[in-house]
């Protein structure tokens, strides 16, 4: 039977970008967090410890600015107290209503502790920071992927790749922020954050490769429904093979990058090119999944205003992080770690 | 009398579970102080993702709407009177009948058309209501899927939660929004408006728990032309429809339509 769309209503998007900037910064924090607690048990001066401010900045400022995102998804922001007055422990979002505090608050602790340099206590709260960590990727992670109606987001590899890729930006954003951040010349740890990028570049074609085989095999749903929007539609064409082009570019990169020093420009171009492609899987994720119909053929058109709800929304998380870094650095100048005050 | 290919209905069950599911949901929903059914309830309704309690409802009664898209002429009343009647923002509704042509390519039939009324399923299993996490939206014990928009957050994960694309984010109260099965006209002893308005009479709504009524006679004397949307999403959907074509039931493999941009 041949069927012919002829009338349906517009539906828009539910989530709005502010959800991606969200799932990004959130992303980076959980991964950032789970990095900086097991550098924390690395010897005084060894490449873990110089790794480690770059990690703990960047914690401190996904971990403030993505709670920022996340309520501003909500279309009724000045509500958000109706989580902790409703609490609705079947739900994963409300779970993750309680959760997420507990994580921002450990996580600023934690900074604290490594600007204190107060080793004791730093690592016994990394302990309990990294167990705050795979609870927020758990879930985010479980949040999307229980929604059976999207089968795009009913697999279990969308929290893998919501975590390795988010591990993938916390990396990138290590890369770039280590540029402003006060060290002796030298010191950032560029090797070992390479060998961490091609683990991770590695472990995400392994789970391409997986989801591949497997939803070939298996015939899920959501391996099927991919297959045919692949096959259907131009855009999703575009953004299997730029994932794929974009993941041999990053591979080439990461392979490339030279051990010092951390402010040239390969490092600067690696580093934006890991942000950008946690970033891209996010919106593809979110923004594309969206215009699939749940019911109808084709794909929904869905425009991007300019407003709070759309490009100025997503403008302004990008300035409240670039502002959250300029007053992270300037801090650090102006009152440096303390262990740093007794090296010198 | 065969009713056993009625999907999901507490009106096809046999008469046995029905009195069952009957005596489950007066515990449930008015908990007459039998404390070990409540007690074994409980545990159930706090596992991630399971129904928390329905709220208390038109006692007895398990609402449903019959669609019978073979007296649907696309006339849109339907999408008109509900529009009057509860008000949603424009180019939002809250019903409205999808059109399609269709052309079966059987010798000498000519293309075709078929309209499809869309609304709220009010699922036995709807997804919406475990995932809400402010318990906003919540479903009663006579099958009404309700949402409370003093409460809800408009997080729109109700929405995405639907298969149904029948919740929206209201652009007016910036809550989420949907078919109430006009429960405020129910209660009042009035019909639906879209089921008022249908001018070929083609949607029904009635008391499924009780034999007697309309739509359980005719889901009796229709069970082997009864459909739901989507059965394998597993939502237990209480809008059935006679006349629905199978390449409809699960979602539409076609062509779509020259579409305007969306108002933003």
């Amino acid at each position: 039977m041949d069927i012919i769309e002829l009338l349906t209503p517009a539906y828009d998007a539910a989530w709005l970008p502010w959800a991606v900037q969200y799932f990004f910064l959130i992303g980076i924090a959980a991964t950032a967090a789970l990095l900086a607690a097991g550098l924390s048990f690395g010897k005084a001066d060894s490449a873990c410890a110089r790794l480690l401010p770059a990690v703990v900045s960047v914690l401190v400022v996904t971990v403030i600015a993505a709670p920022v995102s996340l309520l501003a998804d909500l279309h009724q922001p000045g509500r958000f107290w109706h989580f902790y007055a409703h609490p609705s422990p079947w739900s994963w979002m409300s779970l993750g209503a309680f959760l997420l505090p507990v994580f921002v608050v450990s996580a600023l602790a934690f900074a604290g502790l490594w600007w204190l340099d107060r080793q004791k206590p730093l690592r016994a709260l990394a302990i309990l920071l990294a167990l705050s960590a795979i609870s927020i990727l758990v879930y985010t992670g479980a949040e999307v992927m229980v929604i059976r109606s999207r089968p795009l987001w009913d697999t279990v590899f969308l929290p893998i790749n919501f975590a390795l890729t988010g591990l993938l930006g916390t990396l990138g954003a290590v890369l770039l922020l280590a540029r402003w951040l006060p060290a002796a010349p030298g010191e950032f740890p560029l090797a070992l954050l390479r060998r961490l990028a091609l683990a991770v570049v590695i472990a995400l074609m392994l789970t391409a490769i997986i989801w591949l085989v497997q939803g070939a095999a298996s015939e899920s749903p959501s391996f099927t429904a991919m297959l045919k929007l692949y096959q259907e539609f131009g855009a999703w064409q575009a953004a299997v093979l730029g994932s794929v082009l974009g993941g041999l570019f990053l591979t080439v990169l990461v392979v490339k990058l030279p051990t010092a020093p951390v402010n040239d420009k390969l490092p600067w171009l690696t580093a934006v090119a890991m942000l950008a492609a946690a970033w891209a899987f996010r919106w593809i994720v979110f923004m594309a999944v969206q215009t699939v119909p749940k019911f109808g053929a084709g794909l929904y058109l869905q425009s991007l205003p300019w407003g709070s709800d759309g490009v100025l929304g997503m403008v302004g998380v990008f300035g409240l992080v670039a502002t959250l870094i300029a007053a992270l650095t300037y801090v650090l100048f102006r009152f440096p770690p303390r262990r740093s005050l007794a090296l010198s | 009398m065969n009713n056993s290919n009625l999907p999901l209905s507490s009106a096809a069950s046999s008469p046995d579970s029905a009195s069952k599911r009957k005596t489950l949901r007066a515990l449930l929903g008015l908990g007459v102080g039998a404390s070990t059914a409540v007690a074994s309830i409980e545990p159930a309704a706090a596992a991630i993702g399971s129904q928390p309690p329905r709220r208390p409802g038109a006692e007895g009664k398990r609402y449903g709407m019959l669609v019978d898209i073979r007296r649907c002429i696309g006339c849109q009343a339907c999408t008109v009177s509900c529009s009057m009647e509860n008000l949603p923002p424009i180019g939002q509704f809250r019903t409205t009948v999808l059109q399609y042509e269709v052309n079966s390519h059987e010798a000498g039939a000519p293309p075709a058309m078929v309209s499809l009324p869309r609304l709220c399923n009010h699922c036995d299993n709807p997804p919406c209501v475990p995932v809400c996490p402010v318990q906003a939206t919540f479903q009663r014990t006579d099958g009404v899927v309700l949402v409370d928009n003093d409460r809800c957050v408009g997080c729109g994960y109700c929405v995405q939660a639907c298969p149904y694309d029948a919740r929206f984010i209201n652009h007016e109260t910036q809550t989420a929004d949907k078919c109430t099965f006009c429960e405020h006209r129910l209660e009042a002893g009035l019909l639906p408006a879209c089921v008022e308005s249908c001018v070929g009479g083609a949607r029904k709504i009635g008391d499924l728990n009780d034999p007697d009524s309309e739509i359980s006679t005719l889901m009796r004397a229709n069970s082997q032309a009864l459909k739901v949307l989507k059965p394998e999403q597993g939502t237990s959907p209480h809008v059935y429809y006679i006349g629905l074509p199978d390449e409809f039931v699960s979602g539409i493999d076609g062509q779509a339509g020259v579409r305007v941009l969306p108002h933003s």
